[in-house]
């Protein structure tokens, strides 16, 4: 996925996909294959559900899924989806892996930062979270895992990463918190956000008032800016009328000399259930509806992956009752 | 392997296996052995099966352990590190036992837990598969509680609770407080019942060894009374240290829905900070955190996998050097 790409410029490119003009250089593979072909099909982007119980499989089926036309759908573009849909849809009733990360990095100066990646970072690939996976876990490799389930990077890494440099060399811009939180123009499908560690740290953790999380800086990088944030905000707030939502993050209780990634995780459940976190009772966890999420690589993962697919030429509807 | 094949047999039969005498029933396999001109050199061998994905990890170790052979239970664990010195890898990092704990509720409605080890319900990667690609909707039956232990059905509650289990074995079950006065010739698979509320009222930390040594949920988990004591004088003397951490839920759970965890042992190099204090920010796996009762059955596992093996024929000691 090219890095400049605007989301603007995909919504324009997918739309024209959608009825069937493929001509963009933005989508050329399977463009330019379906652009061959001599009927006139029903290509749009169509999104599906990758679901394993280790998480290295469910991005690897997504990223399959999504090929060089489509893409696995960060934070910001599930958070998208939810405002624009209906409660009743699966997006608002179950929880989601998003292809977003996390890192904590130390800068060339000693200033510890957060640089959230949004459409695929370091850990862009299954075979990179294999890497952590895979390391030996000493606490004293500098590979690994952290104790708190977060994946080390290595100083290459959080450096390059720093700078927009992606282990695929990929560039993306890397946009400073109060730039970002002022509005970027044309933002695209891959960027990142710098945020110092401290204004991290003491971002809300826990369930909070609607107004207080618009903004909350962990919540606006999170949600792909102050507007999208708003926007979400309001939706979610509006299904059960509720006050509070859940933010959650790690970053009062980890070393942060030690560079590592999280992946945020987006909660749901069916009806949006205990979403204020009161009264909730024993045994609940993953399946409350506790907002957003920073989590460690380690588990099941649920991605969303958006592609172009001719509609026309699937089998999901055909009739096979005898 | 027969639920009736007592530890002392296990080892007399294997002992016969290691001086090349292979005419044992219990090591049926081997029998053919006898037809081999050479004198083979059979001998229990040990392996780490490591994979961040728990059902991998545990197909893994059953395939290397075979019919003949077992993949570790919490007291073999704690057997082999009671025995082993303490620069051994078994007491320089963690591993998953095979060894389980089920929350059921018995026909009369009384709550309990029941331990089996060597392998329960979940003696199969088939059934964490089972539990993993179940819906996760919170009403759903099947799948995984909120703190991401399995749910068993009430079928599979009622079973383990008189010893039945899902692959046709029938394993002895014995209530606490026999358990605690002691079991002659305990067999390598059985079960122990507990009173819900005996567990649930164990402290849930790091504690003094000699209350260690008289709580129950570490008596289950060890095998009984005296090979607790053995253990814990064994910990307690690799670094002079007078805490050791207990970890379980079930102060945190709701014992009306049937569910199981399986067990870790805590380990890393040294045994640094056993006792839980000043670890500073970063620690959580892997800390030396003692027994844990409480984590997730999605995730990472380290089996230990033993087999009998015909050493005089591995490579692993050949010279390869040119």
């Amino acid at each position: 996925m090219n890095g400049s790409l605007t989301r603007r410029q995909m919504v324009n490119a997918l739309a024209s996909v959608g009825v069937g003009v493929l001509a963009g250089p933005l989508m050329s593979p399977l463009a330019a294959a379906a652009a061959e072909m001599d009927n006139r099909n029903g290509t749009r982007m169509v999104a599906a559900i990758f679901f394993e119980s280790y998480i290295t499989i469910a991005l690897r089926r997504a990223l399959r899924y999504a090929g060089d036309a489509g893409f696995v759908a960060s934070m910001p573009q599930l958070l998208h989806a939810r405002a624009n849909a209906p409660y009743d849809n699966i997006i608002w009733n179950t929880w989601f892996t998003s292809h977003s990360e996390e890192n904590v990095v130390t800068t060339p100066a000693g200033d510890h930062v957060l640089v959230t990646v949004h459409g695929g970072g370091i850990f862009a690939t299954p075979e990179r979270i294999e890497r952590s996976l895979r390391a030996d876990l000493d606490r004293s490799n500098v590979e690994g895992l952290t104790g708190q389930y977060a994946a080390k990077i290595t100083q290459a890494e959080a450096h390059d990463v720093l700078q927009g440099k992606l282990p695929d060399g990929s560039e993306i811009p890397v946009y400073a918190f109060a730039e970002f939180k002022r509005g970027i123009a044309d933002l695209p499908m891959r960027y990142a956000v710098v945020l110092d560690f401290d204004m991290a740290r003491n971002s809300r953790r826990g369930y909070e008032s609607f107004d207080v999380l618009k903004d909350d800086p962990i919540m606006i990088v999170r949600a792909g800016g102050v507007e999208p944030l708003a926007a979400y905000l309001d939706k979610a707030r509006d299904r059960n009328d509720t006050k509070l939502m859940g933010t959650w993050h790690r970053y009062d209780s980890i070393d942060p000399n030690q560079p590592q990634t999280r992946i945020p995780r987006l909660a749901g459940n069916k009806g949006g259930v205990g979403s204020e976190g009161k009264d909730l009772g024993l045994g609940w966890g993953y399946d409350a509806d506790y907002g957003i999420t920073g989590a460690g690589i380690i588990g099941i993962g649920r991605y969303v992956a958006v592609a172009p697919r001719d509609v026309s030429t699937s089998l999901r509807d055909l009739e096979f009752e005898l | 392997m027969s639920a009736t094949l007592t530890r002392r047999r296990m080892v007399k039969a294997l002992a016969s296996v290691g001086v090349g005498v292979v005419a044992s029933p219990l090591l049926s396999r081997l029998a053919g052995a006898d037809e081999i001109s050479k004198i083979a050199d059979i001998r229990l061998q040990a392996t780490i099966i490591f994979e961040p994905h728990i059902p991998t990890a545990l197909r893994r170790a059953l395939n290397y352990a075979g019919d003949d052979g077992f993949v570790a239970s919490m007291p073999q664990l704690l057997h082999a590190r009671t025995n082993a010195s303490y620069d051994n890898i078994i007491w320089n990092t963690w591993f998953t036992a095979n060894s389980e704990e089920s929350v059921v509720t018995t026909p009369q409605g009384n709550r309990v837990v029941v331990a089996v080890h060597g392998g329960g319900i979940f003696a199969s990667p088939d059934r964490f598969e089972r539990s993993f690609h179940a819906d996760m909707n919170r009403f759903n039956a099947e799948g995984i509680t909120g703190q991401t232990a399995a749910k068993i059905s009430a079928i599979e509650a009622r079973d383990v609770l008189r010893g039945h289990l899902p692959d046709g074995t029938q394993i002895p079950i014995y209530p606490y407080a026999e358990f605690k006065r002691g079991i002659a010739d305990l067999p390598m698979r059985y079960g122990v019942v507990l009173d819900f509320e005996m567990a649930k009222s164990a402290k849930r930390g790091y504690e003094s060894f000699d209350v260690l040594k008289d709580e129950a949920n570490m008596i289950v988990r060890a095998g009984g009374v005296e090979p607790l004591a053995a253990y814990l004088d064994k910990f307690k003397n690799r670094l002079n240290t007078t805490l050791m951490g207990n970890w379980h839920p079930y102060l945190r759970i709701d014992p009306d829905q049937p569910q199981t965890r399986i067990l870790f042992l805590a380990g890393n190099k040294g045994g640094m900070d056993s006792e839980g204090i000043d670890q500073g920010p970063g620690w959580g796996y892997d800390a030396e955190y003692g027994l844990g009762g409480d984590a997730s059955m999605v995730g990472m596992a380290r089996y230990v996998a033993v087999a009998p093996r015909d050493v005089s024929t591995s490579l692993r000691n050949l010279d390869f050097g040119l």
